[in-house]
Order: C-alpha cells, then sequence, then structure tokens
C-alpha cells in the first residue's frame, strides 16, 4: 500500500519516485520482491526500506529517507512534499488511509483505530472528540492508551525519538498512570521467558540447540506452498509492525514517562493555554505531537468563566486551525456528558468543530446484570456499553451520513479495550421454562 | 417511453444557477444541513456551475469553455484545501482560475477577532473581506461559517445582518451556507440557555425572510439507510425571484447518495 494520494500525478521515468531515495541507484537492492523467492523466505527482509536505514550504521542518508533530492517544485509539489516528508520522517508509526492514502497514526486502541474508517488509524492533523455519559471513565482508559501509544512509538528508536505528548491537565500525576505494554497471559509469558532463555548465549544452549535443518525427506516441500503464502502475509504485518500495540490497564508504562516526553499545560486560561501549545508545537517540530485533553471543561479544573460559548468556542476554532496548519499535531479530548448536556449548543458546536466525534454510553446497572446473566458461562463476552458515532474524519465532511447509533459496543477488558458490533443476547430463561414443562409431563 | 432524467435543476430551463437572469435579478439563497449530512459534495457543484455552468451530475453538462462569472468563497471554518481537494476531483484547479478567490477568514480568525470586542468583527470584514470583492464585475459569493461569529462573539444578529446585507449589495447571487440543527435554535430552551442562542435564532429567522430559495440537506427521517444518504429539498423563500423569460424555481425533493469514494447520485422523490 502507498501513501501517494490518488489525485497525485505519477512523474514520468525521468524522476525518481519521491520517497524512494537513493534506492535505485544501488543495483539490486530497491526492487527486493523481483528476486523470486528472496522476500518471503528471509524473514524480515519485506520490510527493508521502512527498517533498513536507521538499522545500518555509517550511512549517510538512511535508506528510504532521501525525499526532495533536486526536483524542481511548484507550489502544489511543495505542499505534497511536506506531507511525504513527513511521511519518510514517521514511516515506521504510520499507516496510509485505504481511503485517500493519507498518513493515519494508531490511537492506542486497534479498535478504535479501525473505527475512524480508514481501515487503518486517526488522519495526521486532526481531532478526535470522545463523549461519555455517567459518571465512568472508560474514555480516560482511551485517552491513556492514546499517550501510551505516543510513549512507545517515542522509544522505538532511542535515537530518534518521534512524538511528544501534551496534557492540558492539572493532574502532574497524569503519565504516571499510563498502562503498559501487553506481554500476553501467564502461559505466553512462560514461553517467552523460556524462549529468552534459550536464545542467550551459554554452552548448555549450544549443546541443546535442535537442529532446525533435519527433514524427513518423503515430506520435503509439502508445506512449502502454504509456508511460503503464511510468511508474506507475516511480511505484511510485519511493515507495520510498531503502528499499534497492545496496552495491559493492569500494569504501568516502564520504565515511566521522563519529562523530556511530556509537556503539562496548566488549565489557566485559554489565551494562556494556547500559547503554551504555540510554544510546545515550535519546539517539538520535528516530532509528532499529541495533544490530551481528559473531562475537558469539568469544573474541578475549569473555573465557571471558562465554560461559556465566548471563551470555549474560539479556543476549539484555534485548535481546529492549529490542526490543518501543523500536520504533526493530532488531538484527542473527552468531555463529560453529564455536566455538559448533548443538546446543549455548546456541545454542538464543539462537536462541529472536532473533524471525529464518538460517545460511550455505559449500560445502566440492570442492563449489565441482565448480559452478566445471559452471558453466565461466558463472562468475557459481556460489554460494558454502547459507542455511538456521530462524525468520522474527512468522510462526514464530504457529506457522507455516518451519524451510527446502537450499532457498537465496547468492552473494557484487562488486556485490551475493545470495540465491536452490538447485539443483543438471546435471554433463555423462556426455553428452561419449556424444559420444566416437558419434564411435568414426563412425571 | 422515455422516462425523465434525475437531475440537479434548481430552476426551470434546467438551469442551477440563471447566469442570464443574474444581470437582472440578485439570488440570496440558503444550504442549510445538519450533522450527518455535510454539504461539501454540493457546495463543490454549485461552485463548477458557478464557474463554467456545467455541472458532473447532469448528463450534457460537462464540457467546460470559459468562466461566467467570478466566485468568491469565504470560509470561518474551513481552509482553501478543502474545497480545491473537491473541486480537483471534478477536474477543476481552483488555483489555476484568477476568476476564483477564497477569503480565509478560519486559519487565523480568533487571533483577529475578540470575543468581547463586535468591533474586530466590523474591522475584519472592512479590512479582510470587502476590499477583495470587485465591484464592477460582481461575483457569486459563497460563504460559510458565520454562525461561529455569533456564537462566539459578542455581536447581535442585527449586526451580523449588516455584514451580510453588505455582501449582497456587492455580489449577483449569495449562498449562505448555514447549520440548522434542531439544538442551535430550539426555541424551547432559548430561555434557558445562553443568549447566543436567542440570537442564532433571531439571526436565521430573519434571514429566512430575505432569501429567494432554500436549499436544505437532512438525514432521512426513517434513520440510516445504506443506498440513501439523506433528502435535498428545493423551495421557494420569502423573497420572489424574478428571473428572465418567467424563469422560476423548480420545487422538488431528491433523495441522493454519497458513496465511499464520493460520487453523488440523485433520485426523485
Amino acid at each position: 500500500m502507498s501513501f501517494r494520494k490518488r489525485s497525485d500525478i505519477i512523474s514520468g521515468g525521468a524522476n525518481p519516485a519521491p520517497n524512494r531515495g537513493p534506492v535505485p541507484s544501488i543495483p539490486g537492492r530497491g526492487p527486493i520482491p523481483s528476486i523470486p523467492g528472496r522476500t518471503p523466505v528471509v524473514p524480515g527482509r519485506g520490510p527493508i526500506i521502512a527498517t533498513r536505514g536507521p538499522m545500518v550504521p555509517g550511512r549517510g542518508v538512511p535508506v528510504g529517507r532521501d525525499v526532495t533530492g533536486g526536483i524542481a517544485k511548484t507550489s502544489d509539489e511543495t505542499e505534497i512534499d511536506q506531507e511525504q516528508e513527513i511521511v519518510n520522517k514517521f514511516k515506521e508509526i504510520l499507516k496510509p488511509s485505504s481511503l485517500n492514502s493519507s498518513p493515519t497514526i494508531s490511537t492506542g486502541i486497534p479498535d478504535l483505530d479501525k473505527l475512524m474508517g480508514h481501515q487503518a488509524g486517526m488522519p495526521l492533523g486532526s481531532s478526535l472528540l470522545i463523549e461519555e455519559n455517567g459518571s465512568t471513565d472508560f474514555s480516560g482508559i482511551i485517552l491513556k492508551s492514546f499517550g501510551s501509544q505516543g510513549i512507545i512509538h517515542n522509544r522505538l528508536d532511542a535515537q530518534s525519538p518521534n512524538t511528544h505528548l501534551v496534557v492540558l491537565t492539572l493532574n502532574t500525576n497524569w503519565a504516571k498512570e499510563l498502562p503498559g505494554l501487553y506481554k500476553g497471559n501467564s502461559k505466553q509469558r512462560k514461553k517467552m521467558a523460556i524462549k529468552e532463555n534459550e536464545d542467550k548465549l551459554s554452552v548448555q544452549n549450544l549443546i541443546n540447540k535442535p537442529d532446525k535443518d533435519l527433514r524427513i525427506a518423503w515430506r520435503y516441500g509439502i508445506n512449502d506452498a502454504k509456508k511460503r503464502e503464511l510468511e508474506k502475509s507475516a511480511a505484511e504485518d510485519d511493515i507495520y509492525k510498531n503502528f499499534n500495540h497492545q496496552f495491559d490497564i493492569t500494569t504501568k508504562l516502564n520504565p515511566l514517562v521522563n519529562p523530556t516526553e511530556i509537556t503539562y499545560i496548566p488549565v489557566t486560561n485559554f489565551a494562556k493555554i494556547y500559547k503554551q501549545l504555540l510554544q510546545v508545537l515550535e519546539q517539538q517540530k520535528d516530532k509528532i505531537v499529541r495533544l490530551i485533553i481528559p473531562s475537558f471543561l469539568n469544573p474541578a479544573m475549569y473555573s465557571p468563566m471558562l465554560t461559556t460559548l465566548t471563551e470555549v468556542l474560539p479556543f476549539i476554532h484555534k485548535l481546529k486551525a492549529l490542526t490543518r496548519t501543523h500536520t504533526n499535531l493530532i488531538i484527542a479530548a473527552t468531555i463529560p456528558l453529564d455536566l455538559y448536556s448533548k443538546d446543549s449548543i455548546l456541545v454542538k458546536t464543539m462537536e462541529s468543530l472536532f473533524d471525529s466525534v464518538i460517545q460511550l454510553e455505559p449500560f445502566k446497572q440492570d442492563m449489565l446484570a441482565f448480559l452478566e446473566k445471559a452471558y453466565k458461562n461466558e463472562p468475557t463476552k459481556v460489554s460494558h456499553g454502547l459507542v455511538h458515532i456521530f462524525k468520522l474524519n474527512s468522510l462526514s465532511d464530504n457529506g457522507q451520513m455516518l451519524v451510527t447509533k446502537n450499532e457498537y459496543s465496547f468492552k473494557n477488558g484487562r488486556k485490551k479495550f475493545e470495540i465491536e458490533e452490538w447485539g443483543i443476547p438471546v435471554d433463555d430463561e423462556a426455553d428452561e421454562g419449556e424444559k420444566q414443562t416437558t419434564k411435568d409431563i414426563e412425571f | 417511453m422515455t422516462s425523465q432524467k434525475q437531475e440537479l435543476h434548481l430552476f426551470s430551463g434546467n438551469a442551477i444557477i440563471p447566469h442570464k437572469s443574474l444581470t437582472k435579478s440578485h439570488l440570496f439563497t440558503t444550504i442549510s444541513h445538519v450533522q450527518g449530512t455535510s454539504p461539501t459534495w454540493l457546495v463543490n457543484y454549485l461552485i463548477d456551475n458557478a464557474l463554467y455552468d456545467t455541472c458532473l451530475l447532469n448528463e450534457g453538462q460537462s464540457t467546460r469553455s470559459s468562466v461566467k462569472s467570478g466566485v468568491v468563497f469565504i470560509s470561518l471554518i474551513n481552509d482553501s484545501k478543502t474545497y480545491e481537494a473537491g473541486l480537483k476531483k471534478l477536474g477543476v484547479d481552483l488555483k489555476s482560475i484568477p476568476q476564483f478567490q477564497f477569503i480565509d477568514l478560519f486559519t487565523d480568525l480568533f487571533t483577529k477577532v475578540q470575543p468581547q470586542e463586535p468591533q474586530s468583527i466590523a474591522k475584519l470584514f472592512d479590512s479582510e473581506v470587502f476590499p477583495h470583492i470587485s465591484k464592477t464585475k460582481k461575483p457569486i459569493i459563497f460563504i460559510e461559517g458565520l454562525e461561529l461569529l455569533l456564537l462566539s462573539t459578542q455581536i447581535t444578529s442585527i449586526q451580523l445582518l449588516g455584514y451580510l446585507s453588505q455582501l449582497t449589495s456587492l455580489s449577483k447571487s449569495l449562498f449562505l451556507i448555514t447549520p440548522s440543527d434542531s439544538e442551535l435554535h430550539d426555541i424551547t430552551t432559548i430561555n434557558t440557555q445562553s443568549s447566543r442562542q436567542h440570537q442564532y435564532h433571531d439571526f436565521l429567522i430573519r434571514v429566512l425572510h430575505r432569501t429567494n430559495l432554500n436549499i436544505a440537506l437532512r438525514p432521512l427521517s426513517t434513520g440510516k439507510a445504506k443506498d440513501v444518504t439523506g433528502t435535498l429539498t428545493i423551495s421557494r423563500g420569502s423573497v420572489p425571484f424574478e428571473g428572465l423569460d418567467g424563469l422560476e424555481i423548480l420545487e422538488r425533493e431528491y433523495l441522493y447518495l454519497v458513496s465511499r469514494d464520493n460520487s453523488v447520485k440523485l433520485f426523485f422523490r
């Protein structure tokens, strides 16, 4: 899949494709898939353009990073180049949208990424508003995963940090609560520990190492085609292996977020906040900036003066303008609907200024009790609430009708926050009644 | 038997924007929409029609020749890229058309406008909008996002209507693109909510008393459907439009579908 937009004109043979850099000049290196059997057989070779650059020491220009060399540009091309520059810079953590090939980044929740409508993630230079009913804080978990994902991306390559978090809150311990990576269940962890032990270079391990090349002659080649296919799809997945991660909300991010990775902007007044945000964007212009706004307009942090239309709307409008001028900025905010009604003019206008809007509506106690009863043998199937979609980036703005209510549900588990299609479970009380009747007749 | 072609026409004589009649009369149109029925696709087709008198939705109206009219697009909620990208898909490169002008009030609106000072809005219009509109060759003007000024500053509906009147006098046709969600102008909650809502309600009512043509985009009242995005209703405004040769507004209702690839289909209702 390519990041090139469908509307872009592909230049002729004389000009190299903008993101190829020096690849074609190294014979035999660029078109690796053209060497038959090479890519699937040697694991890790597939995503060579994405991963090789930073891994090869002593190379002045990493493979696939030289973007603009010697091509005369029009103003249109300059804009495309800016986007290409970001794409090339953050290639490892981005995925192209299936709709318009624009670069997208993960929200930290794989199911939410899928819901965003791009078959990838959240487009760069966009904003997401998560509304939540009730006193629960499921939206807070999404924000924390959003933050953790940024930190994990940032730590992929210690030499070139790529992400910076900005949190608009009074809680300066917010980052201490970020969830750590999910390391599998106890069985998987044990296996991992054994494998790690085996991989260590020791005399014992060398003696015990089984000979993997030994094959029984008559089985030779039987499963090769299947294997090749599997390896091919694995190689494709491998290209975007760092796009998103799974987080375990019962663990904490380790090592903790350090001050160079995060900036807290205290809630004072919106003019000051905006000024500070501009400063951070200026300082971090070479990184992706994830702006996180937990519990926006919550009276515990925001004074009543700050919650008026004349204060809030100009601020949100400015944020929207920032996402258009700073392609490296993405925003995720949550708002409690019990404090600011969805029918209010404030929330409605805010929704119009955000690119994507979803609502989490946790189930009430009686519904949860019903679900627990219906799934008494499968407690992991119990959903915790509904997800309503009101707007999706670029799709809604193009005129598509995407307001979807009661079609998705969410489930917050230890290892992931799941969003799936919602279906009311069958209540089998009636069936039990029938069985009872049959028994009576037999007596 | 031939079936009637399901094409977009706002006026009799298969016209969308009646270029010839605009030399004689002025046309004031509102395009209202709600959440889920963004009018961007329709605005794109209208810009194309305003510039070249063509419309790719209709058969036989796809050949572009010379530019028929200048177009000024004023936006407080989108940047120029939104429309440039949309029009590019229709084969119109807005950047290469000198008769098209985009006045970007979006990018730094609230650095120029102070919410507590309505005079700053007057300054904005006097410096950023009016001087850029040609007085000799009146253009067709599109304006979107005006409601944001009403909701987020201390401007009154009367003051805003004053700017709108000035724009009307500078143009041969004015299209006002505005949201019409019930939450924004629900009369039952006006007393309990801020006065800004009252101003917006007042603005909408007054505007509707000045229009010649109203276009409304709404979702299906029966709920979401896979094959229909919503309804497009064309109705006469309070002020009659006097076109040449008995040209009159065709009051119609369409069902429309915006597909994932942004292609649009219209169906008579």
